[in-house]
């Protein structure tokens, strides 16, 4: 900890944006909605999911609300039901899925690998337009009249006996899903065929192998969802009795095909949110990732052991006690690849230089939420516990430590980090750091008391509880107030600093990555030329030796 | 990893590899712009296009997997089912369906041989194979 800061702007009163780049290049909106610039692509990503975090957020601080009281008293049962079924499939489809892949993973992709755009620059518009339908058609159901089976459609609860729109929602994911299908699909041709020379996969941030990973995940799991929801408004509207008993069907097939997906999916929103905290780890410790070859190779073991654990969310559904066995060991073997990230993390700080800006803060937030969530996923893979535990508010908070205390304080982290590279002004310092620390401290009041009251056998998906919950629940709901003013102050100040912020100048961290060694904002075709690599990624020497070079021919 | 690294180093001095295309132009006008070169853009067009054939196996992978437990739990309905099936017209509907396959293949050899004409045929041949499908299908459906 030689200094206080490694920021390293231009002299402010001479400091311009650049006057040509992606953001100035063309001016009016169809330039925008028609434009095949991953980077412009992403920045309408980036607002779109803004604006569906912000009603899936609304829509969590009710279910706290409703459960400030042991009664079923701010809203009727059935009506919480839509809130927290609305505030899931929002959340989850419409914000964790395409979080960080289609905002920063589209912007960055192909900069970091030195290539002009992504390999099919149409799809990936086509991708948002999907997402968009998707997101108009959810917020249609919502108005008119939502949906309540959670956002894991059930049956036969799903295709019997609730009366909402399961139909349109079902519909609007299978949309997603596709936009998510052709983001991964582009991801993979990306990397695989677009990397400048030099660019060896070895000398890939990890970043990029992390989403390669979550890619995987959604070009082979995605369509299986796709498909089980074609199956549930099948059998819904016309009663092909695939999943009902009473026809010979099974429901508990449903559960298989729609795992399947949906326990890779929790690793298709973790894994591009650990990319984030390998770039922003090395960055603010100034030091190459400890175990380059592990990091990487961990992601898709990862992305390999996703597809073979999903029945641990069925251990209590009647399935056969010996696959019982084997699913229970193999997602404990997941632990073991995330736990060499943690570790690797970790001894890259050991010696480093650290400095503390704000995206190593949420970095620091991540690992230590993160550790949480996923050591109280090794009690869930244990079937013991996991019979106690199961469908009570441990689940509730153990995921949500995986996904908000991890991949939203990654996601924070990421948009921090590259703000000024995507902006070409920066974030301001001091506030956005106390903004760090109100999501950490609201976060932990949050859900920490919800492993409490999972233990002590609260029940998950209820709008009442009985009286001797309700000091838990109190601490819940006021930590959610404050995690919801931690979430509300980096949209008002980034939108702030857009026009005020510092120029941020090309490399403000002094950071590696190819993205850093051009003007921000980009320009359109990214690099004036293909650059050619011939540095290791994380090479800081490469990077002084450089910055000397420059000097002194200047 | 090293095909498209050297696709890159070639960029310059590569000709379009495909067949029939004027050769003249280091940037011919099919090609686009965040492409180093032709064989780049032939490769990872191609590349995508396999990916999306396996989305598709794992989506058709989750219905044919449900079918093949179902198949296997009441194997006799499925017995007496199959006497339902139409021969004639099921027969004449595999038909159709590769032959329109075929159609559409000499289309794309027709498009890369820069065959205008042919191409136009294929794929009004494409097209009305198509409807017959659709037709036969009714038909069928429409029995039951």
């Amino acid at each position: 900890m030689s200094t206080d800061t490694i920021v390293r702007l231009p002299d402010q009163s001479t400091a311009r944006l650049p006057k040509v780049n992606f953001i100035t290049k063309e001016n009016g909106l169809l330039s925008w909605l028609l434009t095949s610039d991953h980077k412009r692509i992403a920045t309408l990503y980036l607002i779109s999911i803004t604006f569906f975090f912000a009603i899936g957020g609304a829509l969590a601080g009710l279910i706290r609300l409703e459960l400030l009281t042991p009664q079923s008293d701010l809203m009727a049962a059935d009506t919480y039901n839509k809130v927290f079924s609305m505030h899931g499939i929002i959340m989850v489809f419409l914000f964790l899925v395409p979080s960080i892949p289609a905002t920063l993973g589209n912007f960055l992709m192909p900069l970091m690998i030195g290539a002009k755009d992504l390999a099919l620059p149409k799809i990936n518009l086509l991708s948002w337009y999907l997402y968009v339908i998707a997101g108009c058609m959810i917020l249609y159901s919502m108005m008119t009249g939502g949906v309540d089976t959670g956002w894991t459609f059930t049956v036969p609860l799903s295709t019997h006996y609730v009366n909402t729109n399961v139909i349109t929602t079902g519909l609007a994911i299978f949309v997603a899903g596709f936009s998510s299908v052709f983001t991964g699909l582009n991801f993979i041709v990306t990397i695989h065929k677009m990397r400048a020379p030099g660019m060896t996969w070895f000398r890939l941030p990890l970043f990029v192998w992390s989403n390669y990973a979550a890619s995987i995940l959604m070009v082979l799991g995605t369509p299986v969802l796709a498909i089980t929801l074609v199956l549930v408004v099948l059998e819904r509207a016309f009663g092909i009795g695939v999943f009902d008993p009473a026809k010979g069907g099974d429901p508990i097939l449903f559960q298989h095909l729609f795992w399947f997906y949906s326990h890779p999916a929790v690793y298709i929103m973790i894994l591009p949110g650990m990319g984030v905290i390998s770039e922003v780890i090395s960055t603010f410790s100034r030091k190459r990732v400890f175990g380059y070859t592990a990091v990487a190779f961990s992601s898709v073991a990862i992305a390999v052991f996703a597809f073979f654990v999903w029945e641990h969310h069925m251990f209590i559904m009647g399935v056969s006690n010996y696959s019982t066995l084997v699913f229970s060991l193999l997602t404990m073997l997941v632990a073991v690849p995330s736990a060499i990230k943690i570790f690797n993390w970790s001894f890259t700080l050991y010696k480093g230089s650290i400095t503390f800006e704000t995206p190593m803060l949420y970095s620091f937030g991540f690992m230590g939420l993160f550790t949480i969530g996923g050591l109280t996923g090794v009690f869930l893979a244990a079937t013991g516990t996991d019979i106690h535990l199961t469908e009570t508010y441990f689940i509730v908070a153990h995921f949500h430590f995986v996904m908000v205390g991890g991949m939203l304080m990654a996601f924070l982290s990421g948009i921090h980090f590259w703000w000024p590279k995507w902006t070409g002004r920066m974030y301001p310092e001091k506030i956005s750091q106390l903004a760090a620390l109100i999501t950490f401290i609201g976060f932990n009041l949050t859900f920490f008391p919800q492993f409490i009251l999972g233990m002590l056998g609260m029940p998950r998906r209820y709008a009442a509880y009985p009286p001797e919950f309700q000091v838990l629940n109190v601490f819940s709901t006021a930590g959610a107030t404050i995690l919801g003013i931690g979430y509300l102050l980096p949209i008002l100040y980034l939108t702030w600093s857009l026009k005020y912020g510092e120029i941020a100048g090309d490399n403000p961290w002094q950071a590696t990555g190819l993205e850093w060694q051009i003007q921000s904002p980009p320009l359109t075709e990214n690099f004036p030329e293909i650059p050619i690599v011939d540095y290791e990624a994380y090479d800081y020497e490469w990077l002084e030796r450089k910055e000397k070079e420059v000097t002194r021919v200047g | 990893m090293s095909d498209s690294t050297t696709a890159f180093h070639g960029a310059p001095s590569d000709k379009p590899v495909i067949h029939g295309a004027h050769t003249e132009h280091e940037h011919p006008p099919y090609q686009r712009h965040h492409f180093a070169s032709m064989e780049q853009q032939v490769d990872t067009t191609s590349f995508a296009m396999w990916l999306f054939l396996v989305t598709e196996i794992m989506f058709f992978g989750g219905l044919f997997c449900s079918y093949l437990i179902f198949r296997n739990w009441y194997y006799p309905a499925f017995v007496a089912a199959s006497h339902q099936l139409n021969i004639v017209e099921g027969t004449a509907n595999t038909a159709v369906l590769i032959a329109s396959s075929f159609t559409m293949a000499m289309g794309v050899w027709c498009a890369e041989m820069r065959k205008k004409s042919g191409l136009i045929l294929c794929l009004c041949l494409t097209f009305v194979l198509g409807l017959a499908f659709l037709g036969i299908k009714y038909d069928e459906y429409h029995e039951k």
